[in-house]
């Protein structure tokens, strides 16, 4: 009986290296795979050609939409991020906590979802507000959300000193 | 205004805002084609082909989402019913250990496929658990097998489709001799 690591490596003395469509095509017909083998995919039923077609276009349209998610992320450039542009430095270590809070801790439940929307929706109209707010004003809040971050990172089980930038 | 009524303002206006976004019909992350996992996900591959000799499979990844921590693969499927079929399970299963051999990232044997109505165009995600890497190098050393003896094999010998409907939408249907039998 091989190992998993075994069969692996067995991939390495074939070239030809099989697709995860061909495989799937198992699922649907060994029958199917047998005549693809043997006669190609030329001269397609026009119907099966249509829909490949028309796959086609979608898988397009799904790729443009992708880039447009990922043009859209939030980058501190396109939302601007109240704690980071007021409260922390930009490298701060509780920024990096309180991030993979909103990541793995609130965006697991409804309610930290909405405490995550809240804040979204809040950021523009908290960063201009504090403009010329006093020192200890978000002094406060640092301390705050320090301690939030405290909490945070003993609740992700990270060390308070990991991933702190510089000496 | 002194800093102690900013702090309070600014409280306050959360709670206005977080009201205001309570009360709409809809939530924020809803969306009438993507699951409510995607809307705080983060996007880190599309249309991206993964090649490795290791394991003699390429696949290309239609999307990929890191959804807390973890890799999520997402295969967008055309068809008229919103039905998942075996294949686009393998076809997840072979990506995932592509990508994990490729990539040597942890993903989830959680998947995802996004059928799309090939008239309506409306949008359906379905999850679906992939098959585990021994399973996966099973149907691939089938596949080079079945190839192998392609030209000497009986078709009547091998597996047909789950349903006889299928062998109306198949592109080989007029070359099988099988399906008349």
């Amino acid at each position: 009986m091989s190992s998993s690591s075994e069969r692996i490596s067995r991939g390495r003395n074939d070239d030809r290296l099989i697709s995860a469509s061909e495989i799937a095509e198992l699922g649907f017909c060994e029958r199917f795979v047998v005549l693809t083998a043997r006669h190609g995919r030329r001269h397609d039923p026009p119907d099966v050609s249509a829909a490949r077609e028309r796959g086609n276009r979608a898988h397009e349209e799904f790729f443009n939409e992708s880039v447009a998610i990922a043009n859209g992320q939030r980058t501190p450039s396109k939302r601007p991020c109240f704690m980071e542009m007021r409260v922390f430095e930009p490298n701060a270590h509780e920024l990096v906590i309180l991030r993979r809070m909103r990541d793995e801790l609130l965006s697991r439940t409804v309610l930290g979802r909405w405490v995550i929307a809240l804040y979204d929706k809040a950021c523009p109209w908290l960063v201009n507000a504090s403009e010329h707010k006093p020192a200890w004003a978000i002094a406060t809040l640092r301390r705050s959300l320090s301690a939030v971050a405290l909490l945070a990172s003993l609740a992700l089980r990270i060390s308070p000193g990991a991933g702190r930038a510089g000496p | 205004m002194t800093g102690s009524s900013f702090i309070a303002i600014s409280l306050l206006a959360l709670i206005l805002v977080g009201l205001l976004v309570a009360t709409r019909n809809t939530s924020p992350w809803r969306h009438p084609d993507e699951p409510s996992e995607w809307r705080h996900a983060e996007l880190i591959y599309a249309e991206k082909l993964f090649k490795e000799p290791l394991v003699g499979m390429v696949a290309r990844i239609d999307r990929a989402y890191r959804i807390n921590g973890v890799i999520e693969l997402v295969e967008l499927k055309t068809r008229a019913s919103g039905r998942v079929y075996a294949s686009d399970v393998i076809e997840l299963s072979v990506q995932r250990v592509v990508l994990q051999e490729k990539t040597g990232k942890a993903v989830s044997r959680r998947g995802w496929v996004l059928i799309e109505h090939s008239t309506t165009r409306r949008r359906t995600a379905r999850s679906v658990m992939l098959y585990d890497t021994d399973e996966v190098l099973r149907l691939r050393d089938r596949t080079r097998q079945l190839r192998e003896v392609a030209n000497r094999v009986t078709l009547t010998e091998l597996r047909g489709p789950s349903s006889p409907k299928a062998c109306a939408k198949c592109g080989q249907r007029t070359r099988c001799t099988a399906r008349l039998m």
